[in-house]
């Protein structure tokens, strides 16, 4: 198969996997997504792209240079692999919990949309990673947001969790409107849609645009929405209350991960900008240590894991904004492999013992040996042990911390470091070493499967502290002069990754003697008052509270627009697009291309079918035995002509025929509701009144009256008009400055007639309104009102 | 004679009402836009006069009469007379310039194209539009008039 196809079915197949599963029973199907991204795995190792890149392309809107287009390059593999490797083995997981979750939760639907939503998410994710177009990117992008909202708010009886859903939506496809905004200024400033192109024009052609801070905004906004940047990080926390597949997925290497590789993907872009690289690294160093110390506070289970993807996040943006692109990626991807796999362990930890909170486990290390080792590897590793990938991911960060020069950086490196050491040790020591608290719900060894998945994430992990391995994944093609430096290991950055260690251990010694199990931020009896007050103070949904009782004084404000006047709807509809196109008019017109031109001669097929339609429609509005459906077969008739109009390249008058048809069918409509239904079925029925004879000759008349009309017609196409006729309007046109010869010869050749046939329309209107009977008195001005009052006491 | 007395037994229901309000909107600025667009691509004052007519039809079935009826008999006549002595006095306009009637004019200030055929088709615009809804007004509500 052709290499750039099969990088379309990445994306596809898992759509139609989606669909299929849906037309499958009840819980059939539960390992089919999980062996198809195996299997796109499998297909992305052998695309790997070394020299070259692979490019899908189908034309979408071709006039305007937008296509649906795809392309696998090195930073797109490395997301897309990661992507469809977690994916695999979450869709894995997910039968072995998820009935037993569901069974708590009370909930008895079937697993299978939660399998197509995983499955809709992911397709979604690789079509952002992979969008070589702009309307294609911002299209994934918020496919995203929809699917994260569908999947936060799996439990849909619970509030809390539709609660978390829109939180998470109103904050990332809220923000997505500047996103497209950015995008749209790209777009008609670059003057194409391909992102390749318009990333790999010379550095800077961006800076040299007035539109350049749109551009910067949107893109970064919405990028700090996703990946959980300072003001917006309220949302992950609140989203952990979906079922733990779920967080594994969306909030270690999808979700999360989209505002990541889309800052990887525009920082070549956006890089030279000033101010851009700056405004990474203050929120950057800022979300990192936030989410650092409050991962140290929180007590349960996901949500420290879910503080410490905040700070992992937040560096992996200071990584970015120190212009170490190759190793902001490395970052990611290891570090979603950690990540869901300490998620999935957290997951199979709350299905053994039914406890959330880390105050209630302890001692699990005797009952859960294997979980116990998977959490150790999984977690000392993240917190940049050697020998797994997170000690690489340290020293990477080091590298580029010290390479700025920057002494606020590099100890805002130091900081996250020796705090993931500690949180990390603390979660290490709550759940496994401490005294166990209570007696368990389950207290056993947990399945199979909930361990073996986790272990597959973390033998990745671990393997990756191998430069071979390490270099495979985070180096596909070289991003930037910054490449890996995996093979030279004993640098100094390597030993300031060291250092953090025993700092780290020492922190978390002295939070443990000081408080033995914290109380975290919602007890009382947290002694630390400051930092209370600080972690909730930075905190939690602030930002969603406000965002939503501002929509709501929006919401209230566009009901009061509604007043049902339709003076008032009149004065908004002419004034804005007044305004709107004296504003924006004369800089957007010239802006797109025109579509080229159509071909002439229309459709064959099309005409024919239609006219056969139409005969058909047309014999039936004879046949049918009630007047409703003969207006509607009739109408149905005039609207086919309208369609042949269409094709004939006739649009104004396709336009008008569809606007007659459309009001005579409605007249006679309400004509016909004036007629009382026993004089209706009179009429509708004659055979029983009238002869046979008489019928005949009806028919007859009808026959020849019609043929007769067809033939005229006919015999008027064959009269050839002389074709210099319309040349004589030439000059005129010029003289009038009229912009066209058939707006000559319709104004001012035909406009007499025009203005008959207005006037003979008014008179036909008046006299209608006179011969039914009632010509309404127009009540004198501003007594509208009291008439009508009165008419009603009365 | 009791002037519009509307015995609409219970409005429509709500998610008519929605979906009207927001289809109105977008087909009065479709049909201004046809209107304006008369003078170079497919457009023209007959067709979205009738347009107009038939969006305001949708609003008295979607909103129920007893809300959009109030004032309309005014708007109806506005259009109708003021629609036929624009298209009379366009007509009547260039004779005492020496031209023919009906003789149209047109500028270009601004890369813009104005003519007076527009004001022209403004004038059929407004009696089609309002002819079209005095029509439905008759029948129509007549016709419910006489729902016990």
């Amino acid at each position: 198969m052709r290499s750039d196809v099969l990088l379309a079915l990445l994306v596809g197949a898992p759509l139609g996997l989606a669909a299929a599963l849906g037309a499958m029973g009840r819980n059939r199907g539960a390992w089919a997504g999980s062996l198809l991204l195996a299997a796109e795995t499998v297909v992305l190792l052998w695309l790997r792209p070394t020299e070259g890149t692979i490019v899908f392309s189908l034309p979408w809107i071709e006039a305007w240079g937008i296509f649906l287009a795809f392309r696998l390059d090195g930073l797109a593999w490395v997301f897309a692999i990661v992507v469809t490797s977690i994916g695999a083995l979450v869709l894995a997981f997910v039968p072995a919990h998820m009935p037993h979750h569901m069974e708590t939760h009370g909930d008895r639907r079937p697993l299978r949309s939660l399998h197509q939503l995983l499955l809709f998410f992911v397709a979604s994710m690789l079509g952002v990673v992979l969008a070589d177009d702009l309307l294609t990117l911002y299209v994934c992008w918020e496919l995203i947001s929809v699917a994260s909202f569908l999947l936060i708010g799996f439990h849909l009886q619970d509030p809390e969790s539709r609660r978390a859903a829109l939180h998470s939506l109103v904050l990332t496809a809220g923000t997505g409107i500047f996103f497209f905004a950015s995008l749209m200024v790209l777009f008609v400033e670059g003057g194409n849609a391909s992102l390749h192109d318009l990333l790999l024009r010379p550095v800077g052609w961006l800076g040299e645009l007035p539109a350049a801070p749109i551009v910067a905004f949107g893109i970064l906004l919405t990028a700090a929405a996703k990946s959980v940047l300072l003001p917006f990080y309220g949302w992950l926390p609140a989203a952990m209350i979906a079922p733990t597949p779920v967080s594994a997925l969306l909030h270690s290497a999808t979700l999360v991960a989209s505002g990541v590789y889309l800052l990887a993907r525009f920082h070549p872009l956006l890089g030279p900008l000033p101010g851009v690289d700056f405004l990474l690294l203050g929120f950057g160093t800022t979300t990192a240590l936030i989410g650092g110390v409050v991962a140290l506070l929180r007590t349960r289970l996901k949500e420290v894991l879910a503080w410490s993807t905040i700070s992992y996040y937040g560096q992996a943006i200071v990584l970015i904004g120190l212009g170490a692109r190759s190793a902001a990626v490395f970052f990611f991807a290891f570090h979603a492999f950690a990540k869901a796999g300490l998620f999935l362990v957290a997951g199979a930890i709350t299905h053994t013992t039914g406890a959330e909170d880390i105050r209630a486990l302890g001692g699990l290390w005797r009952t859960h040996p294997a979980l116990a080792l998977l959490t150790l590897v999984l977690a000392l590793g993240l917190a940049g042990f050697p020998p797994t990938a997170g000690f690489w991911m340290k020293e990477l960060l080091f590298h580029a911390a010290y390479g700025s020069g920057n002494l606020g950086w590099i100890a805002a490196a130091f900081g996250a470091a020796i705090l993931s050491v500690a949180y990390f040790a603390r979660l290490l020591y709550c759940v496994f070493l401490s005294p166990p608290r209570a007696a368990y719900e389950r207290p056993r060894g947990a399945p199979l499967a909930l361990v073996l998945v986790p272990a597959a994430l973390a033998t990745i992990f671990a393997a990756g502290g191998h430069p071979t391995v390490a270099r495979f994944v985070g180096n596909p093609l070289p991003l930037d002069p910054l490449d890996l430096a995996v093979p030279s290991p004993w640098r100094p950055y390597t030993y300031a990754a060291l250092v953090c260690l025993p700092v780290g251990l020492t922190l978390f010694l002295w939070f443990l003697q000081r408080r033995p199990f914290p109380g975290g931020l919602d007890d009382p009896q947290t002694p630390n008052q400051v930092l209370r007050r600080l972690a909730r103070r930075v905190g939690f949904s602030r930002l969603f509270e406000g965002t939503m009782i501002l929509l709501g004084w929006l919401g209230g404000w566009a009901a009061r627009l509604q007043t049902g006047k339709l003076a008032h709807y009149a004065t908004f509809l002419i004034a804005v697009p007044i305004v709107a196109g004296l504003v924006f008019l004369p800089s957007a017109m010239p802006v797109l291309p025109t579509p080229p031109p159509e071909p002439e001669e229309a459709p064959l097929l099309a005409v024919v079918t239609i006219t056969l339609a139409l005969a058909a429609l047309a014999l039936a509005a004879t046949l049918v035995q009630s007047h409703v459906s003969a207006i509607v077969a009739v109408g149905g008739v005039g609207y086919l002509i309208a369609i042949l109009f269409a094709l004939l390249r006739a649009p104004d008058i396709a336009f008008v025929q569809m606007v007659v048809e459309t009001a005579t069918a409605l007249l006679l409509l309400a004509a016909l509701s004036r007629i009382p239904p026993a004089l209706r079925e009179r009429v509708l029925r004659p055979e029983a009144r009238r002869s046979r004879a008489a019928r005949a000759g009806t028919a007859i008349a009808s026959a020849l009256l019609g043929t007769s009309l067809g033939v005229a017609l006919f015999a008027s196409m064959r009269v050839v008009s002389d074709p210099t006729l319309g040349k004589a309007f030439y000059p005129l046109t010029e003289e009038t400055g009229a912009a066209s010869v058939v707006k000559t010869i319709l104004a001012d050749f035909r406009a007499m007639d025009t203005l008959g046939e207005i006037s003979v329309f008014a008179t036909a209107v008046l006299g209608v309104v006179l011969l039914i009977g009632r010509l309404r008195e127009v009540p004198p001005r501003g007594t509208a009102r009291r008439s009508e009052t009165r008419s009603k006491e009365s | 004679m009791p002037p519009t007395a509307p015995p609409r037994p219970s409005p429509p229901s709500g998610i008519f009402q929605i979906a009207s309000r927001l289809v109105f909107p977008a087909l009065v600025i479709f049909s201004a836009a046809h209107l304006v667009n008369a003078e170079l691509s497919p457009g023209d004052g007959f067709s979205a006069g009738l347009l107009l007519g038939l969006s305001i039809v949708l609003l008295y079935v979607g909103l129920g009469v007893p809300a959009v009826d109030p004032g309309m008999p005014r708007l109806v006549r506005f259009g109708l007379v003021w629609g036929l002595s624009i298209c009379i006095g366009l007509a009547v306009l260039p004779l005492p310039f020496g031209q023919n009637v009906l003789r149209t004019f047109g500028i270009d200030p601004w890369g813009f194209h104005l003519s007076t055929t527009l004001v022209f088709e403004l004038g059929i615009f407004l009696v089609l539009a309002g002819g079209t809804l005095d029509l439905f007004r008759s029948i129509g509500l007549e016709a419910d008039e006489e729902v016990p």
